[in-house]
């Protein structure tokens, strides 16, 4: 097709002005988000509902069509409270977490729900930061030594490893060993170790298992990636641990499927190595997931600092839809996001004692060596390192072995120096 | 074996709406912005199929969303229903997302002193989903439409608080004591156990009991006077212990755990039953109705702390109430003395009245006890 030299002068030139316009009045607009308007026009895209990425959405349709015709069906409440858990996980998005839970309602409400159901609500109970009545339901799965005791018992390591007690978390894997298959048994070993004193020899262990995991399906190679990974980066090993994070990022999005926990790892790695480009390449589609909306808003303020005026216009606006996301999700009372939301106010506003108070609640959920470094940071920049006392103490009773935290205890305070 | 994978990653915030309902006289406008992914999931509107949903998708759907939407909201004022209709469709954004915004308008039979708002969007499909409400009541007779709202109340709709009222408070002060004298009444007269207690305490006050034992002979009262004047003296103690304790717990003098208050009042009901089939009570039982009303009043300061106490005149607002529990009591029993007085001498009451209604109260009394004590259902309704 042939284009007139001036029409597309013309064309280049108004993308331009646009382009400037928009870059220019984006704050004056980002004030006015909560102005109700009519849109003018009929084609203006206002919202993504088909979920395009998520392999599981076409499923998740089918199945729901099922259930509303049956909702009382328990095989089909059961289908589709699990593809919804599935795809709430890919998404991060608790909205399919509610409709799990509505399908299971019924057999919610029984006072002995069937193991699957009970199964099914542990999950929807960890997602929610309701770790005791998770812990509860596990608790009664893998004492009752049904064929769902194995998974429970998996799930209620990870559950331990999460809350910061890998020496539980070790008993389960250890008893898991025998039961189910060695390599996800080995995996869930080493992940407890890994955080309690033996790192090195965790790490060489799942170096090992790599061989045996190709043959695995895709949860457990990613698992043993980001195991093995996450080990790496505490050992001051980061070009180690960014490599399996690429090479787990890879393996997942050629299945057409994504981690959020997994992306904000790798993304918290390349934080720590000042490769806040790439954060920004790597997260760049990811902005409706608050925890990776955060970390991309970190690696672009930080280039705005070092004189990209545009990241800064981003970064401004990233920070102010996280701020609101916050706030709404506060007037509803859920304080689901306090891990992110103490990184946000110590790194995006420079309130560190509203940080340091987010910190040590967030302490109180969970308790996973990221939570520690947030919480030793805010302390630190709050200029109250005593306020983190416990998490020495939880660093001397585990052993765990981590180079920043390492880092942040040499040198409590710096802002505190005469 | 996904399923086991932990994702520490944190999510965005569940499915929220936001209504925010203005009472102005007895006009209703409210702005009710519910996203509109969540729109799509419960009636489809991206009617091409892209996963795209763009205004025009929007625009037609006007019809279906405030159908939907309305058909899962109700305003009722005074006990009356309220209209609403839907304006307007605009578009908001908001930290996850854009959302539909509904404008609405309506009107009320009258200037509505207890409003009670109804809500049950989403949660059906979405277990999570939550509603905020924010209302605001206008002074009808301000000038201005504009002005700052006079008193502003916040709610928060979820799957197990789909209703939540609002008492004006800073209205006019014989509003305020009307409403409060009308919720007492209501309290006594829809309250099961509160009517049950009464029953039992009140059975017996046209024949009495001589004597502790199960076969102590029935002496019937002398006039109807004597009668009226016992009952209404019991009641009457019982109004006064109840507005003590009620008044403390209300002001928050005391605060009691609700659990083993609520068990008490159950007690108090099985002993009330009881009391007619093996009198261990038996005269001036007005002392059992005053120890009796110190417990049930403090079981109902949390109802009515909940109801919203005008901070500025409480003292007004609790005397309102007690006086309206008062009422209850005494209209209760000018209905039910003088019948049973009349039929007193007849053994027939006693066969077919007093001995089941007093069985009856006393099974309920124990039914409850367990269900509270010990957390058993045993499908008695809880009052």
């Amino acid at each position: 097709m042939i284009v007139p030299r001036d029409v597309s002068r013309r064309f280049v030139r108004g993308v331009f002005l646009a382009c400037t316009l928009v870059c220019a009045v984006s704050p004056a607009a980002l004030a006015q988000t909560r102005q109700p308007y009519t849109p003018a026009d009929d084609a203006l895209v206002l919202e993504h509902v088909g979920l395009p990425r998520a392999p599981g959405v076409l499923q998740l349709r089918d199945v729901r069509e099922q259930w509303l015709a049956e909702p009382g069906n328990y095989a089909i409440s059961l289908a589709y409270a699990r593809v919804a858990l599935d795809v709430g996980r890919q998404e991060d998005d608790p909205r399919y977490f509610g409709y799990a839970e509505s399908a299971l309602r019924p057999w919610l409400d029984r006072a002995q729900p069937p193991p699957e159901v009970l199964l099914l609500r542990a999950s929807l109970r960890q997602v929610r930061k309701d770790f005791s009545g998770a812990m509860q339901d596990l608790d009664a799965l893998v004492a009752a030594a049904g064929p769902e005791s194995a998974q429970a018992q998996l799930a209620r390591a990870t559950l331990h490893l999460m809350q910061g007690d890998p020496a539980a978390a070790l008993n389960d894997c250890t008893a898991l060993d025998r039961r189910i298959d060695p390599l996800l048994g080995g995996i869930c070993v080493n992940a407890a170790q890994g955080l309690s004193g033996s790192a090195a020899s965790a790490l060489a262990a799942l170096d090992q298992e790599r061989k045996t995991a190709l043959k695995a399906s895709l949860p457990v190679r990613i698992w043993l990636l980001a195991t093995a990974a996450g080990i790496a980066d505490r050992l001051g090993q980061a070009d180690a641990a960014l490599a399996d994070y690429a090479d787990a990022q890879a393996l997942l999005a050629a299945a057409g499927t994504r981690d959020p926990g997994l992306l904000a790892a790798y993304a918290d790695c390349l934080l720590e190595q000042h490769r806040d480009a790439e954060v920004v390449h790597l997260l760049a589609a990811g902005t409706r997931i608050d925890s990776l909306l955060l970390r991309l808003a970190l690696a672009e303020r930080r280039l705005g600092e070092a004189g990209d005026a545009s990241m800064t216009v981003r970064a401004d606006e990233h920070s102010a839809t996280l701020g609101l996301r916050f706030d709404e999700a506060r007037q509803r009372g859920d304080s689901l996001h306090l891990r992110e939301e103490a990184m946000y106010q110590l790194a995006l506003r420079h309130d560190a004692a509203r940080a340091l108070q987010l910190a040590q609640q967030d302490w109180q959920q969970q308790r996973e060596p990221i939570d520690a470094r947030i919480f030793l940071r805010a302390a630190s920049v709050a200029n109250s390192p005593q306020a983190a006392q416990a998490v020495l103490e939880w660093m001397r009773r585990t052993r765990l072995e981590d180079v920043y935290l390492e880092k942040l205890t040499e040198h409590p305070a710096p802002g505190s120096a005469p | 074996m996904l399923l086991l994978l932990c994702t520490s990653a944190q999510a965005h915030k569940a499915s929220t709406s936001y209504l925010h309902l203005s009472v102005d006289g007895g006009k209703l406008d409210a702005r009710w912005d519910i996203a509109l992914r969540d729109l799509d999931y419960a009636i489809g509107l991206d009617a091409s199929g892209d996963g795209e949903l763009d205004w025009g998708e929007v625009r037609r759907a006007q019809a279906r969303i405030g159908a939907y939407a309305l058909s899962r909201l109700a305003i009722r004022s005074d006990g009356r229903p309220c209209t609403l209709r839907l304006n307007q469709l605009q578009i908001v954004e908001h930290g996850d997302g854009n959302y539909a915004v509904l404008n609405l308008a309506g009107a009320c039979p009258h200037t509505p002193i207890a409003l009670a708002v109804r809500y049950d969007l989403l949660f059906d499909i979405d277990a999570l989903h939550r509603g905020l409400l924010k209302l605001d009541f206008h002074d009808a007779k301000s000038s201005d439409a504009h002005d700052a709202a006079d008193e502003s109340r916040a709610g928060l709709f979820s799957p197990q608080q789909r209703e939540l009222r609002f008492i004006r408070t800073q209205g006019d002060a014989l509003d305020v004591f009307t409403e409060y004298f009308r919720a007492g009444l209501a309290h006594v007269w829809s309250g099961l156990d509160h009517m049950l207690f009464l029953a039992g305490l009140f059975l017996p006050a046209v024949l009495r009991r001589q004597g502790r034992r199960w076969d102590s002979p029935w002496i019937p009262a002398p006039r109807l006077g004597i009668a009226l004047r016992d009952t209404a003296l019991m009641a009457t103690a019982f109004t006064i212990a109840h507005a003590i304790t009620l008044t403390l717990a209300a002001t928050g003098a005391f605060t009691l755990p609700s659990r083993p208050v609520e068990c008490a009042v159950a007690a108090t009901v099985l002993f009330a039953g009881l009391n007619n089939l093996w009198p261990m009570v038996y005269r001036e039982l007005f002392w059992l109705a005053g120890a009796f009303g110190l417990i049930h009043g403090a079981a109902i300061a949390g109802a009515l702390i909940e109801l919203g106490l005008p901070p500025g005149g409480r003292v007004w607002a609790l005397l309102a109430f007690n006086l309206g529990v008062e009422a209850a009591q005494l209209g209760v029993l000018l209905v039910v003395i003088p019948p049973s007085f009349l039929c007193r001498r007849s053994p027939w009451y006693r066969r077919l009245v007093l001995i089941p209604g007093a069985l009856l109260v006393t099974l309920a009394g124990l039914a409850w006890l367990i269900e509270r004590g010990l957390g058993i259902d045993l499908g008695v309704p809880l009052p």
